[in-house]
């Protein structure tokens, strides 16, 4: 099981903004590594910075977050997909998308549970958008399986998020 | 054209409350898991407090959806629920019981959390033609639109049926929220457990609509540009009669067919006349 120590203190993927690259799935998935490490970074500092109450919701987040990253690593380095690293994919138009999210957004920003939510929900579905694109645009094989897989985690994990936000704005 | 995208509505007919309390099975037993299903096997979500409440619905014009709901119980009428779950009461004077309103039964479609100002393009249509056909329309909505829209119908609803005070046992983030948007809230009561942590507060209704009017410019502009509600009854949706072909009300009436399917297949028509307590039709306040 990879844990928060097992990464790094930084995150420095660059992601380019050359949208007619091709990228390999090596770096496809460093880049989503580091998007999933910098929410656990950004919900980890945030938990800290936060009255009481409201760190409950941030560090869950943190936590799936930290699996999301454990998951990713792992698939890194499943044997299957070893052979496929430096396979050269088309480039999604989501990447420099998904790659803002690498750069850790303003604490300061941050007034309520809801904003907290909206930034999951932003990230989750960028997400699910960019991983959707790979695995239409990657041919069949390994590799797209491994994309629709990605995509179909981030539905769940936008779909969980949108009812977090149901349940905590209601009154049953 | 622009159009509103979200339009509150009194659930003040027998079919109405049917797709009131749909719609919290639709939330509080499947979406958050707070009600277990198995105890509503025909689908609808309620309690012995409802026969004493007042029922609101959202509609989605874009989505053809209804997305949010949420009930008063006047508490002249019955015991509060939340009285009910915190084993004592939370208002002391005959006088003050007379004037006060639980809200409560607040629920939003999980996809329907976060609201934010502006616009979105999709088809209208009137009565009659199919939406695909319809013209092009900018529908407006507005920040944490569908909440603030509920409050706003409470409010008014409050306003104009003489009640002073609006009780509920909320979190600590929807305290949050609806101190941001402006409402002054009084703590009422121990916090307790209901479906998480719950504090009973308590808010003035003039000074919450003061409120929100002066500290949410997405509120003053919803206020400004509809009523707080329109009866379901006024829509006369099932008799086939045209009410109106103004854009409010003709959009609202255009119930995706399966809704009014499903609603005959179980026999959800009911009376069309108005039933329970006396209500009005929403109006925008001074």
């Amino acid at each position: 099981m990879i844990g928060a120590d097992d990464m790094q203190s930084e995150v420095t993927v660059s992601v380019s903004t050359d949208s007619m690259s091709r990228m390999t799935s090596d770096e496809v998935l460093k880049i989503a590594m580091a998007f999933e490490q910098s929410a656990y970074q950004f919900y980890s500092a945030l938990a800290k910075k936060l009255e009481p109450d409201l760190r409950t919701l941030v560090t869950e987040l943190a936590e799936e977050e930290l699996e999301h990253y454990s998951l990713l690593e792992q698939l890194s380095r499943a044997d299957d997909l070893m052979q496929f690293r430096y396979q050269a994919i088309a480039r999604a138009p989501t990447t420099e998308r998904f790659g803002s999210y690498i750069r850790l957004p303003d604490l300061q920003d941050v007034k309520g549970e809801d904003d907290i939510l909206a930034y999951a929900e932003a990230r989750e579905r960028t997400a699910h958008e960019h991983y959707s694109y790979l695995a239409e645009l990657t041919p069949p094989g390994p590799l797209r399986k491994l994309f629709a897989f990605l995509r179909d985690e981030e539905a769940k994990h936008l779909e969980s998020v949108e009812t977090r936000w149901a349940k905590t704005y209601s009154i049953p | 054209m622009i159009m509103n995208r979200f339009e509150t509505i009194l659930a003040d007919t027998a079919f109405a409350r049917r797709l009131h309390f749909h719609l919290r099975y639709q939330v509080f037993c499947e979406e958050a898991g707070f009600e277990d299903a198995s105890r509503f096997p025909d689908q609808q979500e309620r309690d012995e407090y409802d026969q004493h409440g007042v029922h609101f619905l959202v509609w989605d014009r874009l989505a053809h959806l209804w997305v949010g709901a949420m009930r008063l119980i006047p508490a002249n009428e019955a015991a509060m629920p939340s009285e009910a779950i915190a084993g004592s009461p939370f208002v002391d004077s005959a006088e003050e019981r007379r004037r006060s309103v639980e809200f409560s039964r607040l629920c939003v479609r999980a996809r329907y959390g976060r609201m934010e100002s502006g616009f979105r393009i999709g088809r209208w249509a009137p009565p009659g033609v199919e939406r695909s056909e319809g013209e092009l329309v900018f529908f407006r909505q507005w920040d944490h639109e569908i909440i603030q829209r509920l409050i706003y119908a409470c409010l008014d609803w409050e306003m104009a049926n003489g009640f002073d005070y609006t009780y509920f046992i909320i979190n600590r983030a929807l305290a949050r929220m609806l101190k941001r948007f402006g409402i002054p809230l009084d703590v009422v009561g121990e916090p307790l457990e209901h479906r998480g942590v719950r504090i009973p507060h308590r808010g003035d209704v003039r000074t919450a609509y003061a409120g929100m009017r002066s500290q949410s410019v997405s509120f003053a502009e919803m206020a400004d540009s509809a009523p707080a509600y329109i009866a379901f009854s006024e829509l006369e949706l099932l008799s086939g009669n045209s009410v109106s072909t103004s854009g409010a009300t003709a959009t609202v009436r255009q119930i995706p067919s399966e809704i009014v399917e499903a609603a005959q297949a179980q026999s959800w028509r009911g009376s069309s006349r108005t039933d329970g307590p006396p209500r009005r039709l929403g109006s925008r306040v001074a």
